[in-house]
């Protein structure tokens, strides 16, 4: 189809002022969806006719609005059949435009109120929190304590138990070695010479703290010679056994020496002494 | 071509009288009642049928909108077309070619259009007759006035398009 010479035709003209059959009204119709052209010219001519229709305009009469008005039916009409009936569908409109904003509202403040809520709970948890972690640290200090105690008791009852069968032991001597001068330092300590066995063990009470690079070393004076009887360290509260067998002995006597021992007793570093019997 | 000028669109209206919204009616009243009673006034010649007229015509748009096809012509040809037939089955149809005496549109058509052309667009947009009725008494064959027709309204599209 030539559409140019369609529009040409006079046809368009005819169908906006209605003057056509209705074949001619469906080709019109059907050709102006196909072609833009058509469709262009055709709104022209409707718009031209629109605009000779509004230089007849006319003020209505002040009531006609409110007469037309009083028979519509505002909102979606449910059915296109029932349309004067369904006067409640008005109410039924306006009902939720009233309510919409309360709504909102009481929505906002029930929000807040859970959310204030929640923060005083957490600020509840919290603190709850902080007390127990408290209370656990507490408990966890007590527990390590005791169980400091319970290690320091068990040392003492293992020491009290070996001394006890050294003690019941035959033939075993107790020798307290106390300071040698009147003015040197504080020591104690006590000698249990198993003479069959020929063994030394020691307790430390108390010595003086051991230079670096130095051990203690005890003798046994016999026949007023001294004889190594082996090195220890301070190990207080513990029974310890030295490593040389002594199978006679005036006398004990702790020097200062240096680590491992020395063949011969330094005097000046003579802490304390003790003698058999 | 001129667009007449409306405030609201109709690509806006059209949804809302989709749902028969209230501001839908206040704005298809606004906008086209002036237009749509001066046409039918124009026709009838009565105000007071004229209003009764228009009356149902807003009616039976609001009701019937689910018939309108967009694609086929703009809301306000819609509106014009039913209110131009609305009116038209409410007088007698008169016979002969149709008096001019009505015919004085506005100055603007009588000093831009060719007398003959004013009074035949005027017939036909106005009168009611048909066009057989209207060529049978111009003496045209039904060619011809398709021809005259095409002439005036090509003529009326150059008025507005200036």
């Amino acid at each position: 189809m030539n559409i140019p010479e369609y529009i040409d035709s006079g046809i368009l003209e005819s169908y906006a002022l209605g003057a056509v059959s209705d074949q001619e009204r469906r080709e019109v119709q059907c050709l102006s969806a196909i072609y833009p052209e058509v469709r262009h010219e055709l709104d022209n001519l409707t718009r031209a006719l629109e605009n000779y229709a509004l230089l007849h305009s006319t003020e209505p009469p002040p009531d006609l609005q409110k007469r037309i008005r009083s028979r519509l039916t505002m909102g979606t009409p449910a059915q296109p059949a029932a349309d004067n009936e369904p006067d409640t569908d008005s109410p039924t409109k306006i009902v939720p435009l009233h309510r919409e904003v309360p709504t909102f509202q009481v929505a906002w403040v029930a929000a807040a109120a859970v959310g204030l809520a929640l923060i005083v709970f957490a600020y509840f948890l919290i603190s709850q929190l902080k007390n127990k972690q408290e209370y656990a640290d507490e408990l966890a200090q007590a527990n390590t304590r005791i169980q400091t105690e319970v290690g320091q008791l068990k040392q003492q009852q293992q020491r009290s138990g070996q001394l006890i069968s050294l003690l019941r032991t035959p033939g075993v001597e107790t020798i307290r070695l106390a300071k040698a001068a009147p003015t040197g330092a504080q020591a104690d300590l006590i000698v249990y010479w198993n003479k069959t066995e020929k063994q030394v063990t020691l307790e430390v009470e108390s010595l003086p703290a051991l230079p670096a690079g130095k051990q203690y070393q005890l003798w046994a004076l016999v026949g007023g010679k001294p004889v190594d009887a082996g090195v220890f360290d301070t190990e207080r509260q513990s029974l310890q056994r030295t490593a040389r067998a002594i199978g006679a002995a005036d006398a004990f006597a702790v020097t200062i020496e240096k680590t491992g021992g020395s063949p011969a007793p330094t005097l000046s570093t003579l802490l304390a002494m003790g003698k058999v019997g | 071509m001129k667009q007449p000028l409306f405030l609201v669109p109709e690509s806006q209206l059209l949804p809302k009288l989709a749902k028969r919204d209230e501001q839908a009616f206040q704005w298809l009243y606004d906008q086209y009642a002036h237009v749509l009673y001066g046409v039918v006034l124009t026709i009838v010649e009565q105000p007071n049928l004229a209003a009764n007229i228009v009356e149902d015509v807003f009616v039976a748009a609001w009701s019937d909108f689910d018939a309108y096809a967009p694609h086929h012509s703009s809301l306000l040809t819609w509106l014009l077309n039913s209110a131009r037939q609305a009116a038209h089955c409410s007088i007698e149809p008169q016979t002969g070619t149709g008096s001019a005496k009505n015919s004085q549109d506005s100055t603007e058509i009588d000093n831009l259009m060719a007398h003959e052309h004013r009074i035949l667009l005027y017939n036909m947009y106005f009168s009611g007759h048909t066009a057989d009725q209207i060529a049978e008494s111009a003496q045209l064959p039904p060619q011809g006035l398709r021809k005259l027709l095409q002439t005036t309204l090509q003529e009326l599209k150059q008025v507005f398009s200036r």
